[in-house]
């Protein structure tokens, strides 16, 4: 047994740069798979942290049935819905009113409307909502000045925290803080300014274009006392599903079934997971096509080596060698070579993943190098099948005569 | 009797032609005997060695090993047989490239599946019998071809075979490498071991006490010489 794995090892020594040449197919499939897994694992790691950071006890309630039969968004229905809305301020207050389930309740009601300031005129979207907004949207952070408060927002004020957008374009250098920018008609105060928070993330509008007001005063700018969601934040992460229940029981009171929806965040998360996660096994199954390639190179050349060793095949079932212990010893130098490749694969996939860090989240996973372990294994044992039985079934005196 | 062949016979077809390579052969070799084989290309005296020394299998007839039928055996028992029974000496030394001495002698114990410590014991017992023990790392490649060839015999004596078989030992040597191993093989018989060789060469034929002549896959002549056995030396001498 030892002998046979020092022999292979050896034939495969003998021939580094064919060995090599040979495990290139596993190496580049094998390397493929776990970068590909590992780069899938990463995008779902990255985007599970960054709802985290939204905060994963947080639960949105929305205007209408929004929720698609397969529990998927349905955006037409999100749209008429909004337009339609029919929350308003007491049922932000009624869900403030369960203590036990809800640490608190923010509104939000959104209109289109032009910023200007002099002459600099931006689209933005005027976002109203309660003082306590940055509680409840953990990621975003006022930068400079400061966010609304209670006063002004019991007041109506017309003062304004801008997104990070509309400061650079309707101001540029001049510090925006003390400033008066009009909101189509009326006159703002620019109380604030937001934390830059980059795209838009999922293909959504990105916050930097947005505009923060009192919902007081929104209400009385849009002339509408329509709340379009309300996003609640759950004492604790454990208590959700009867956060959720308590939120529903309270809504059936004043609406329908059909008329608001209640969602997770999580739900959102699981959806996107479950898409990353078919993403990475597609991409996993396309790669492992290199590995099938592979695999029969190492066929290829395994079968050349059968035919280069027929003298010392001979030679071996002359002085004793079974048919079994001929077909083993070649089938442990396939096996050996397939593995190699894959430990090559996984130690470049290690590099790239290394590599690519900087700018996609990567990480490696012990299943993925399991997985390809294993595949890389069964690769060479299965190719490796057809030139150890040539092999073993050469006759003595054929291949002793072999020149 | 060591080793019976009872109207042996192997018959090829080659397209139209039944070509018989060997037919209705019987013969009988006893313990310790030194037996030569000759007979021009085409006569059957290689496959006489091939069928005999368990390498091929007759079409017909029986061959009996120490009384054994051994035409029954299935080719993993053959395989067996031929590691444990019958050493082999080739031509072409057929020792192993870029594997050391050692290594290549003690191939047969490996598949006899002797233990490693013990199979490094008898190899170096063996090496130092043919008088190589200063080569015992060095490959083929750095060894002449009487060196190579007796690397070939330690490897065919190493499991202390019932027979040697000898396929031309001394065709691919020059004169005084082919005495050398002459001698060594004529030193075995001497210490009684059974040796079957094949040859074209008279003179090589000369150190067996036996000769079998083959023709058209006959035996046509088996003469036991009565006459005291030529010594390398003489044989020197006498050129």
């Amino acid at each position: 047994m030892k002998n046979t794995f020092l022999l292979a090892i050896k034939a495969i020594w003998v021939n580094k740069t064919r060995s090599f040449l040979t495990t290139l197919g596993v190496i580049i499939g094998v390397g493929s798979v776990v970068l590909l897994t590992s780069i899938g694992n990463g995008l779902s790691a990255f985007v599970t942290a960054e709802f985290d950071k939204l905060g994963a006890n947080t639960v949105i309630i929305y205007p209408g049935d929004i929720l698609g039969e397969n529990g998927g968004f349905n955006q037409q229905a999100q749209l008429s819905a909004f337009a339609n809305s029919k929350l308003t301020m007491s049922d932000v207050q009624k869900i403030q009113r369960l203590r036990e389930f809800v640490a608190l309740a923010v509104p939000m009601t959104l209109k289109s409307e032009t910023a200007s300031y002099r002459n600099e005129v931006e689209t933005t979207s005027i976002i109203g909502t309660t003082y306590q907004y940055t509680e409840a949207q953990s990621n975003i952070l006022v930068e400079k000045g400061r966010f609304f408060d209670k006063n002004e927002e019991d007041g109506a004020n017309k003062v304004v925290v801008i997104g990070y957008g509309i400061a650079d374009t309707l101001f540029g250098d001049i510090d925006p803080i003390g400033k008066k920018i009009k909101l189509g008609s009326s006159n703002y105060r620019v109380i604030g300014v937001m934390e830059e928070s980059g795209g838009g993330g999922f293909g959504g509008p990105s916050f930097d274009t947005y505009v923060y007001v009192p919902i007081e005063t929104a209400f009385r700018q849009f002339d509408s006392n329509t709340v379009l969601e309300i996003i609640a934040k759950t004492k604790s992460t454990e208590n959700i599903p009867e956060s959720i229940a308590e939120i529903e029981k309270v809504m059936l009171e004043k609406f329908k079934e059909d008329e608001f929806s209640v969602i997770e965040q999580s739900s959102i998360l699981e959806s996107i997971q479950s898409i990353l996660s078919v993403l990475t096994v597609a991409l996993g199954g396309i790669s492992s096509i290199s590995l099938v390639v592979g695999g029969i190179g190492i066929m290829n050349i395994m079968l050349v080596s059968v035919t280069e060793r027929t003298r010392e095949i001979g030679l071996r079932k002359a002085l004793g060698a079974t048919p079994n212990m001929i077909m083993f010893q070649f089938l442990i130098e396939s096996a050996l070579l397939s593995i190699l490749g894959g430990m090559i694969g996984i130690a470049l996939a290690f590099m790239g993943t290394w590599a690519l860090q900087s700018f996609i989240p990567a990480k490696i996973t012990m299943d993925a190098i399991l997985l390809a372990f294993g595949v890389s294994t069964a690769v060479g044992l299965i190719f490796g099948v057809a030139p150890a039985r040539r092999a073993a079934n050469l006759s003595p005196i054929e291949a002793l005569r072999y020149e | 009797m060591l080793l019976r062949l009872n109207s042996v016979s192997k018959h090829y077809q080659l397209g139209d032609t039944k070509i018989r390579a060997l037919d209705d052969i019987t013969v009988e070799i006893e313990r310790g005997e030194f037996v030569a084989i000759m007979g021009p290309s085409g006569s059957g005296k290689s496959t006489f060695l091939q069928v005999a020394s368990m390498l091929a299998t007759p079409t017909g007839g029986e061959i009996y090993l120490k009384d054994i039928d051994v035409t029954q055996y299935n080719e993993v028992e053959r395989a067996q047989l031929r590691n444990k029974e019958i050493g082999f000496i080739f031509q072409q030394f057929n020792l192993l490239a870029k594997t050391s001495t050692l290594d290549n002698v003690r191939l047969p114990l490996i598949y006899a599946g002797v233990s490693e410590r013990e199979q490094k014991r008898r190899s170096i017992a063996m090496i130092e019998r043919v008088g190589l023990l200063d080569r015992i790392n060095n490959g083929p490649a750095q060894l002449s071809g009487g060196q190579q060839q007796r690397v070939a015999i330690a490897r065919a004596l190493i499991n202390e075979p019932a027979i040697i078989f000898a396929d031309e030992p001394t065709g691919n040597l020059d004169s005084k490498s082919g005495d050398e191993i002459m001698k060594l093989l004529v030193n075995l018989h001497k210490e009684g071991k059974t040796i079957i060789m094949v040859t074209h060469e008279t003179e090589i034929a000369d150190f067996a006490q036996r000769l079998i002549t083959f023709h058209d896959g006959e035996i046509i002549s088996d003469t036991k010489k009565r006459t005291k056995k030529k010594t390398p030396k003489k044989r020197k001498a006498s050129k």
